[in-house]
């Protein structure tokens, strides 16, 4: 497909029309089709497309409610409207009750400025990373949206992708699709970790810092929660210094969750995981059962203390 | 109980049909209907089954966790719009309380319904006029709940909720008119809060509360004297 020019919003809708005419999913929205690219699909798949009006809440609800009979279900709204003013039906209908829905965060981050604070979404990581259950791919280029979409269709699970950035944007890095994790140049002292659409500014901040005398190593991430942190970890591990550009507040960033990893040898956390299957009986039991009786919290430390002696 | 009990003979719940409890702290009534099936479910502790409110669990007939006021309605959406993706004559039907016709995603997804036709969706709302602290009317006013379903173009039924006879009448008519307009059903069931304990009668004093074993002996006791 050639989706030049395209921002990732655009290119969504686009992709799940190519998509269409070989896999058999739905596609909702709440009365945003066109900001996400999703007229063609509309009119060449309509029986396909559900609309929900302007109601995030019971959408979601729904949504999720469809994909749990076996549908495959991508659900699409600006970001702010989706994660936050439906937070507590992507905790309970996705995360909680594992439905495997692809939702759908348009106009992420600051993409929408002129729009005003309500339009922009600085925080959704951070809300919906501490949901567990949910894959989330913050694309860099548009092969990485296609991959992501891609693997959903093949293996439907719960997934949030977070569409940032406007038409400037990267078609592809050369290894992307691999796990949504590329090295894009050679460096040395200092690394660099692109997420998400911001990738576009690496080539002129090498540039800028070239003419500094600096050679710094750059890297595109899209998977945010990846269980691949340790590899993440080893690859940086050369570098004197590691910066992570990302369009999001700290809390919830890839930064924060590659820091809390890198943290761990002096630092410890005992706290919830986030899993809600060993809930049930009384408080005293249920601190228990997620570690947190004095019992548990003291054989954690000493087992860990043991490990480091 | 009554609503369940009714449903339960009304529709094939085993099969195909789905039964959304949305009102989750009525969740004994609901144990008390799947007891029957899946007796060995229910116990008290770590990983327990049978929370305060119903988590998912389709082996046992739960299809979604509810306990999270109007989250039941909005997902009986999407069962609805499933059931006719795979053309299928089946029905979801969800109970809500009056008190729960509160939150606003309730009417977002009655809106939903009726703009998709969801002839398959049936809606019956256990109308006690009790919600957690108080009457209906004084917590939250009073609300023409007739009214506001048929103005987003619902069929709007009424019956006694404790009569298993006019729920069973209403639950027929309800679907026929369904199929004729396509458009979705609401039952408004009147109901009695804690009906059959006199000191529990039109109060909201049942809607949390601990017996002690020989207060439950005495209510199980009275409860057969009015039955016999």
């Amino acid at each position: 497909m050639n989706l030049k020019g395209h921002s990732l919003r655009s290119a969504y809708g686009l992709i799940l029309n190519d998509r269409a005419l070989r896999r058999d999913f739905l596609v909702s929205s709440c009365d945003t089709s066109t900001s996400a690219g999703l007229e063609k699909f509309k009119r060449q798949h309509s029986s396909r497309y559900i609309e929900f009006g302007i109601s995030e809440q019971a959408a979601v609800a729904a949504a999720s409610a469809i994909a749990s009979q076996g549908f495959p279900v991508f659900f699409s709204t600006f970001a702010p409207f989706l994660v936050f003013r439906a937070a507590e039906q992507i905790k309970l209908s996705v995360s909680y009750d594992s439905s495997p829905v692809c939702l759908v965060g348009l106009a992420s981050g600051i993409v929408q400025s002129h729009l005003g604070g309500t339009h922009c979404s600085m925080e959704d990581l951070a809300l919906i990373s501490s949901f567990s259950n949910i894959e989330i791919i913050s694309p860099c280029t548009i092969l990485d949206l296609e991959v992501a979409i891609d693997r959903y269709l093949a293996n439907p699970k719960p997934m949030y992708i977070r569409l940032t950035g406007d038409s400037k944007i990267l078609s592809s890095t050369s290894n992307s699709h691999i796990d949504f994790f590329d090295q894009i140049k050679e460096g040395k002292d200092v690394a660099i970790v692109f997420t998400g659409s911001v990738l576009v500014q690496a080539e002129e901040v090498s540039k800028l810092l070239a003419a500094r005398n600096f050679k710094p190593a750059m890297f595109s991430v899209a998977s945010i929660n990846s269980e691949n942190y340790d590899s993440i970890m080893r690859i940086l591990n050369p570098y004197q210094r590691v910066y992570f550009v990302e369009e999001h507040v700290r809390s919830g960033s890839l930064y924060s969750k590659v820091a809390d990893k890198a943290n761990f040898g002096r630092f410890g956390y005992i706290g919830l995981a986030g899993d809600y299957s060993r809930l049930g009986g009384k408080y005293f039991e249920a601190l228990a059962e997620y570690g947190l009786s004095a019992e548990r919290i003291c054989s954690r430390i000493v087992d860990e203390m043991h490990l480091i002696c | 109980m009554e609503i369940l009990a009714a449903l339960d003979d009304f529709f094939d719940y085993k099969e195909q049909d789905i039964l959304i409890l949305s009102k989750g702290h009525a969740s004994l009534a609901l144990y008390a209907l799947l007891s029957e099936r899946f007796t060995n479910q229910f116990r008290y502790g770590t990983a327990s089954k049978t929370l305060g409110h119903p988590v998912k669990n389709r082996q046992m007939g739960i299809e979604f966790s509810t306990g999270s006021l109007g989250i039941g309605l909005a997902s009986g959406v999407g069962f609805a719009i499933s059931q006719r993706l795979k053309s299928s004559p089946t029905v979801t039907t969800v109970v809500i309380g009056d008190g729960e016709c509160n939150e606003g995603i309730v009417y977002e997804s009655a809106r939903i319904a009726a703009s998709h036709l969801l002839s398959n969706l049936l809606v019956v709302i256990d109308r006690n006029m009790f919600q957690q602290t108080g009457s209906t009317s004084d917590i939250s006013g009073e609300i023409d709940l007739f009214g506001v379903w048929r103005s987003l173009n619902w069929n709007v039924h009424e019956c006694d909720g404790h009569n298993s006879d006019e729920l069973k009448f209403c639950l027929n008519r309800a679907r026929k008119v369904s199929k004729e307009n396509h458009l979705p059903s609401v039952i408004v069931a009147n109901t009695i809060k804690g009906k059959g304990v006199s000191e529990f009668e039109s109060t909201n004093v049942s809607h949390h509360v601990s017996l002690s074993p020989a207060k439950y002996q005495e209510l199980m006791s009275s409860l057969s004297e009015n039955e016999s």
